[in-house]
């Protein structure tokens, strides 16, 4: 069965940026791109990733990440975002993220970074 | 006349208005929906171009490149909207350090755009293109941008020597002295953010140069550098500067020296040897840090 990754971001052209630069075999990559989308999604479908950008339009950052953690508890949860504080990390950890990816990125690495999860 | 024609010459004209009102409303809606949609297929060409070469280097990508630089000259689309896709990326994947977005942007002959833009008279596009120029990782435009390092206008003077300091990183110390206008924090935090960003080491030779400068304002940065790169070994050029009869330059140099001299006795001496002003001007600042 193919593994299902949800990637969240408010601009199109970056879900197709991510979708094109993280294409994997077996690997079906779903985007929204609004928190509302977000939230249609959650009670017909599961995941095995989740990649998200920290700022989500409609919501704010650490209760976006915790009621994504609440409604997929069993989903690796990873959030990218150009604040690479550490202050910030630590509380995204709190709120219940994975890993943390700062931009820019290798696109390669990432590659490998997201694979390792599936 | 009378007044029923009146009346029906009014209402006529009236409703005239409307319609060529809402034709006029129907037609901007029509036009932007059309952009909106030649953007998207624009960004997802370019987009689609970049991936393929991140995925896999041996892919061939002059072909996509071709079917790209035709759809832009059919759509006429602007040279705006094509490089905001690439900052779009840059965002994400570093530009500078991608040989293949690089190899994209100069095929769709964008470098040459850019270069124009430089050049041309209107201070903000101006503006907007050298800072293009150094977020790409352009370094060939580096001789254009010189000129333009104390220039009157804030927007352009500022753009220009963060872009030198990207590219020529510690060696565009040299070009401190010159400066003779002010300078924002802000710009002077985005020199230090890039000095940091640059992989050589401090170039002593170029530094010096530097701190002949005359510049207040170049003052104060150098004693942000100091401070910020832990250059313990110029502490005496941030205490000169306690001597200083500008009063914003002593309150930053009483902050570095806060942090290269964390023991309070030496910065007591220090302060023991100033004239009464800048003493009691460095209590103060002492006392609020």
């Amino acid at each position: 069965m193919k593994k299902q990754v949800l990637i969240i971001n408010n601009d199109v052209g970056v879900s197709y940026l991510l979708t094109k630069v993280l294409k994997l075999p077996e690997v079906k990559i779903i985007t929204k791109n609004s928190y509302e989308d977000v939230n249609d999604i959650v009670e017909k479908q599961c995941f095995d990733l989740i990649l998200t950008d920290a700022l989500i339009d409609g919501t704010f950052m650490f209760e976006y990440i915790e009621e994504l953690r609440s409604k997929f508890p069993d989903t690796r949860l990873v959030v990218m975002s150009e604040m690479n504080q550490q202050s910030i990390k630590n509380n995204l950890k709190i709120m219940g993220m994975d890993d943390f990816i700062s931009l820019p990125f290798n696109p390669i690495k990432i590659k490998e970074r997201i694979s390792s999860y599936l | 006349m009378n007044l029923l024609i009146v009346i029906y010459i009014v209402i006529f004209s009236l409703l005239f208005s409307l319609v060529v009102l809402w034709l006029t409303t129907i037609g901007y809606i029509i036009k932007d929906k059309k952009r909106e949609k030649q953007y998207l297929r624009l960004e997802q060409g370019i987009i689609e171009s970049l991936a393929y070469s991140f995925i896999d280097d041996s892919i061939d990508k002059t072909e996509n490149i071709k079917k790209l630089k035709a759809y832009i000259k059919d759509n006429d689309i602007s040279f705006w909207d094509s490089v905001n896709v690439f900052m779009k990326v840059n965002r994400f994947i570093k530009f500078s350090n991608n040989e293949n977005l690089k190899f994209i942007f100069n095929s769709l002959g964008l470098e040459k755009v850019l270069k124009e833009k430089i050049t041309t008279n209107d201070w903000y596009v101006k503006a907007k293109a050298i800072w293009m120029t150094y977020e790409f990782g352009i370094s060939d435009n580096t001789k254009l941008i010189i000129p333009y390092r104390n220039d009157d206008i804030t927007l352009i003077r500022r753009e220009s020597q963060i872009a030198l300091v990207t590219f020529l990183g510690w060696k565009s110390l040299i070009l401190l002295p010159y400066f003779t206008k002010t300078m924002s924090l802000w710009q002077q935090i985005r020199i230090i953010e890039k000095l940091h960003e640059t992989e050589e080491k401090l170039d002593i030779y170029h530094f010096e140069k530097a701190l002949k400068s005359e510049n207040i304002i170049v003052k104060e940065l150098l004693v942000r550098i100091i401070k910020s790169f832990k250059l313990h070994e110029y502490k005496y050029y941030v205490v000169k500067q306690l001597y200083s009869k500008n009063s914003n330059l002593i309150k930053v140099a009483v902050e570095a020296l806060n942090e290269l001299t964390p023991e309070s006795i030496e910065l007591k001496q220090i302060e023991k040897r100033l004239p009464n002003i800048q003493r009691e001007l460095v209590r103060n600042y002492l006392h609020v840090s």
